[in-house]
């Protein structure tokens, strides 16, 4: 709602004073631009303020265009490419760790397999003959109560291992830890 | 943001930052050095920052690195403040310039008022009617609502009218 003019006229050059920017911005409702329309045509001291207030404005649009000096675009490039550089030579190295512990995680993975194979199979036969020797095989000649312990022994401690060796899957597999731990008279060595 | 696109917000951006800084601080070296600043700020916060909101940002942190500095300058200034009015107390041995010839320069005399400008009106002024900010950009820089910064706008012009009249009038008095 477009404020009225005052009727005091002491109060109007206040109110036109308010609105003279509005009004060369183009931003007084149309009622109120109207008033300063009649206002500037008739009044040379408000014409002037207009001209003074035009002048003001192209003064400043005219100001020179001032540049950046290089020197501040070049600290400035160099320190955001010296960040990138830093980042970049970090992420090589850890890439290198990565890769390091990976292949010792694939070292041991790999013979971890290579070795539990005999092991498993072992385990298998063992437990097989173990079972047989439970269960009984009226069939079959009975297996002497030694051996069946022995079996027992040994399908114990291989399991023993197994679940050791699970324990250690990030652990390079020796040949010397194997040996230690598996029992010397297996029933399936030649 | 990666490196190349920093760069690039650098070179679009920087002339207008320092400009800013520039007529502000009145000094092209404390210029330089916020510039400085605000764009390894730029580079601080790359990850943070809205693209279409990235000039409304830097001239925000602009303008509150530029009263960072006025303010060091003021109290470097209360420092040498006794020096300086021993100074000016001191009787001359070089005439003055013409004082009519100096204020008939329209130029001047703006910028003089443009210097007695407070904030926000002084800096709504520089950014629009000097640097020719969008109205958009400059509720962004100032962190003001549109209305507010068209009031804002229109009362600092007001002041600079003022100010130049006063002058105007002081001459023909």
């Amino acid at each position: 709602m477009p404020d009225r003019v005052p009727s005091d006229p002491s109060a109007v050059d206040a109110w036109i004073d308010e609105r003279l920017e509005a009004y060369l911005d183009g931003d007084l409702p149309p009622e109120e631009a109207a008033v300063l329309d009649r206002v500037l045509a008739t009044s040379p001291t408000w014409h002037e303020q207009a001209d003074l207030a035009r002048s003001i404005r192209s003064v400043l649009r005219e100001a020179p265009a001032l540049r950046c000096p290089p020197a501040v675009t070049e600290t400035v490039l160099r320190t955001a490419w010296n960040d990138v550089q830093a980042a970049s030579s970090f992420d090589q190295r850890l890439g290198q760790a990565i890769d390091r512990v990976s292949e010792g995680l694939r070292t041991a993975w790999a013979g971890w397999t290579r070795w539990m194979r005999p092991v498993a199979v072992t385990a298998a036969l063992v437990g097989a003959v173990a079972l047989a020797g439970v269960l009984g095989a009226p069939e079959h000649a009975s297996v002497p109560e030694t051996q069946v312990a022995q079996a027992r022994e040994e399908v114990a401690w291989t399991l023993a291992y197994v679940s050791q060796m699970g324990r250690r899957t990030a652990e390079v597999v020796r040949r010397s830890d194997l040996d230690a731990s598996l029992p010397t008279d297996s029933p399936n060595e030649p | 943001m990666t490196y190349a696109a920093f760069e690039d917000s650098v070179h679009r951006y920087q002339d207008r930052v320092y400009a800013y800084a520039c007529r502000t601080l009145g000094d092209p070296e404390a210029a330089a050095d916020v510039t400085q600043d605000v764009l390894i700020r730029l580079w601080r916060h790359r990850d943070t920052l809205e693209e279409d909101r990235l000039l409304g940002w830097l001239l925000r942190v602009t303008r509150n690195a530029c009263i960072d500095a006025l303010r060091k300058q003021q109290a470097q200034r209360r420092v040498w403040q006794a020096d300086a009015d021993a100074i000016d107390r001191a009787p001359s041995t070089t005439p003055s310039p013409s004082a009519a010839a100096e204020a008939a320069d329209l130029r001047v005399e703006v910028q003089r008022a443009l210097d007695r400008l407070r904030e926000p009106y002084r800096s709504l002024v520089i950014l629009r009617d000097v640097e020719g900010l969008s109205y958009e950009d400059l509720c962004g820089a100032l962190d003001l609502p549109l209305t507010t910064v068209k009031v804002y706008l229109h009362r600092a012009r007001k002041q600079l009218r003022a100010h130049l009249r006063d002058t105007i009038h002081r001459e023909h008095a």
